[in-house]
């Protein structure tokens, strides 16, 4: 007797993906619809995930879009934010960040301005308030500089050849009058929190399939050759807004927004998903792509997900070896250590546990 | 007839020198014709002006005669710096007083005021189209422009600090070497309409190489550059003029009918200074 699993190659069953050596030898992107060229310019976008995912690609010789770039009359200061992502947005953790960036940029929406002192003096835009860390010398400023930053998102997506995006999270706390959302709840890391104002939005799974739907109908309506690789973070969240356990909630989260990838890339030739989640999270790391804390993903991981991506995805770069990007470490310094404090470094979420 | 004040000139001078002072007729000056300037800065260069503060007839409309003593450098000159920024001990430039400069004003205190027309020219350069496109905000000069990078205006001082070293540093001599009142008049604003500028003075191929940046970022960083210098000389006691009203465009330009070369005042823009100048020296002591 005969059955449809019949033939069918390793990848698809469990005992033979499991021995697999590497993420690649266990076939984890085996379902891929697509791969790219060394020419292709990717604009990395997301959580505190992508980051490493944008750094650790241009490390690999992979071409990462730059639109918002350091002046020359600027100095080569990190606390100025460039060189992170494509433009200074700064870790975007939801799909309805993504869309209401993206609105504003392309005029779908009034640009949001919501800045606030900070006690050294300088402003901060709280919808992307780490990611000039710097600040803004002046509200003018602080406007000025938002409204260069939308200029350069647009250019970005009329520009890029790969849109990645890394989802983050489904909770998050929106200006309820204004109607759009943060990235981190205000008061975290610059402004106060106000009851009034501020209220937690918790997405589902319609919600985060409508925010990525909008996303990929405003790409394509700027940049019809554009495509869309969705990955979803294995980062857990630091703390919960919901009252249960963050374990739960972080399982929550990660499932509807896997389950929302899954939609998109089912509805749509252009758009696609890449298994960091599942390398990272499942059972077959065993556990040992975590940081100490259980939470963040350790440097070996990053290795294992750039590796299995590169061969997959980007076979012409597959055999580089990553140039120096790591963190610098002092003399002495464990570079684990190193790597895992840039993790934390940068993470919006840590401002939340001040334990 | 006792001199008035003490002058001090560098080419910013000239527009007042040639106004209400016989300085021209003291000192002619010689040279090869150099088609960078207007008649105005012919012989500037000459080498042909005293190593000396001279005495000078200062004739205001309406006034009897009066005198001052003017010394009128021009760049490359016998006189050279009056005050340099040279590399300290640790690297840090410090400044080297001309010992010229410490005579004069030894023998200029308890005399009467000192009046500065020194220098002018360090943010010049900023017109230039040098770096790739950029604003910034500045509270006296509205609008940003769009689709550019907008520079942290806190990191500018980096920029025009040095410039305004070399005013603050001669200053801060004279007014704790003489005890005098002091007053330094600033160059005229960016003129109205740089690309018409029949004589580009020193910066003919840097312009012909670069172009303008826009008028109103000009105009920013000659703002910012008078905002930071006025509050430096504030703090010894220096008072600053603003350019006079009546040569200004409505957004603080200079008007073209009162421009001199790329960056000069004319001699009409020297009867306005030097009326602002008059009225200072008549105002209450320090």
């Amino acid at each position: 007797m005969t059955t449809p699993y019949d033939g069918q190659p390793a990848h698809r069953f469990w005992k033979a993906s499991s021995r697999g050596a590497d993420a690649t030898a266990a076939g984890f992107d085996a379902g891929r619809k697509f791969a790219f060229a060394k020419a292709d310019l990717f604009a990395p976008a997301g959580s505190c995930f992508a980051q490493h995912f944008a750094r650790e690609l241009a490390a690999r010789g992979g071409r990462v879009l730059a639109t918002e770039s350091r002046h020359p009359l600027e100095p080569a200061d990190a606390a100025l934010g460039y060189g992170v992502f494509p433009a200074r947005f700064g870790n975007i953790y939801t799909a309805r960040h993504l869309r209401e960036l993206l609105e504003q940029a392309f005029g779908e929406r009034d640009p949001v301005r919501d800045f606030v002192l900070r006690e050294d003096g300088r402003w901060v835009d709280q919808l992307r308030p780490r990611a000039v860390p710097a600040g803004f010398a002046s509200r003018a400023h602080a406007i000025a500089d938002r409204d260069h930053h939308l200029t350069a998102v647009r250019r970005m997506v009329e520009s890029m050849g790969v849109l990645v995006f890394t989802l983050g999270l489904t909770e998050t706390w929106e200006n309820a009058p204004g109607g759009y959302a943060y990235p981190i709840v205000p008061g975290a890391v610059a402004g106060a929190f106000d009851p009034a104002i501020h209220r937690f939005a918790n997405a589902r799974v319609a919600d985060v399939v409508a925010d990525l739907e909008r996303v990929v109908a405003l790409v394509a309506a700027r940049n019809a050759g554009a495509r869309v690789l969705l990955t979803v973070s294995p980062v857990g969240l630091a703390a919960t807004a919901e009252a249960r356990s963050v374990m739960v909630s972080t399982a929550a989260s990660k499932g509807i927004l896997r389950a929302a990838a899954d939609e998109l890339v089912r509805s749509h030739a252009h758009v696609d998903y890449f298994p960091s989640f599942e390398i990272i999270t499942g059972a077959w790391a065993r556990g040992r792509f975590w940081a100490e804390d259980l939470r963040e993903v350790s440097a070996e991981g990053v290795d294992a997900v750039m590796a299995a991506f590169m061969a997959s995805r980007l076979p012409e770069l597959a055999g580089s070896s990553p140039s120096p990007a790591a963190p610098s470490a002092s003399p002495g310094t464990d570079p684990s250590d190193a790597f895992a404090a840039a993790l934390d470094a940068a993470c919006d979420e840590r401002f939340l546990d001040r334990s | 007839m006792a001199a008035e004040f003490l002058l001090l000139a560098h080419s910013h001078g000239v527009a007042f020198l040639d106004a209400v002072t016989d300085w021209r007729a003291r000192v002619p000056l010689a040279g090869t014709p150099d088609p960078r300037f207007g008649s105005t800065f012919q012989g500037w260069f000459g080498g042909t002006l005293p190593a000396r503060p001279l005495e000078l007839a200062l004739r205001l409309p309406g006034a009897s005669e009066r005198a001052i003593v003017a010394w009128v450098m021009p760049p490359g000159g016998p006189v050279g710096h009056l005050v340099e920024m040279v590399p300290g001990p640790g690297g840090a430039p410090q400044p080297k007083v001309n010992p010229a400069y410490v005579e004069v004003l030894r023998e200029w205190r308890g005399r009467g005021p000192v009046v500065s027309m020194i220098r002018g020219n360090e943010h010049a350069l900023t017109m230039l189209g040098r770096f790739p496109p950029y604003d910034f905000v500045d509270p006296e000069v509205p609008g940003v422009a769009a689709g550019v990078p907008v520079i942290d205006e806190g990191l500018l001082e980096r920029y025009v600090t040095p410039w305004t070293d070399m005013v603050f540093h001669p200053l801060e001599l004279a007014r704790r070497d003489t005890g005098n009142r002091a007053l330094h008049v600033p160059p005229p604003p960016p003129r109205e309409k740089a690309e018409g500028a029949r004589h580009l003075e020193e910066m003919g191929e840097l312009v012909r190489q670069f172009g303008f940046v826009p008028e109103r970022l000009r105009l920013k960083w000659y703002r910012r550059y008078c905002r930071q210098l006025r509050a430096r000389l504030e703090c010894i006691g220096c008072d600053v003029l603003e350019a006079p009203p009546q040569a200004l465009t409505p957004e603080g330009l200079l008007r073209e009918e009162f421009a001199e070369g790329l960056t000069h005042g004319n001699r009409r823009y020297g009867e306005l200074v030097a009326a602002q100048v008059d009225a200072w020296i008549a105002g209450p002591a320090a």
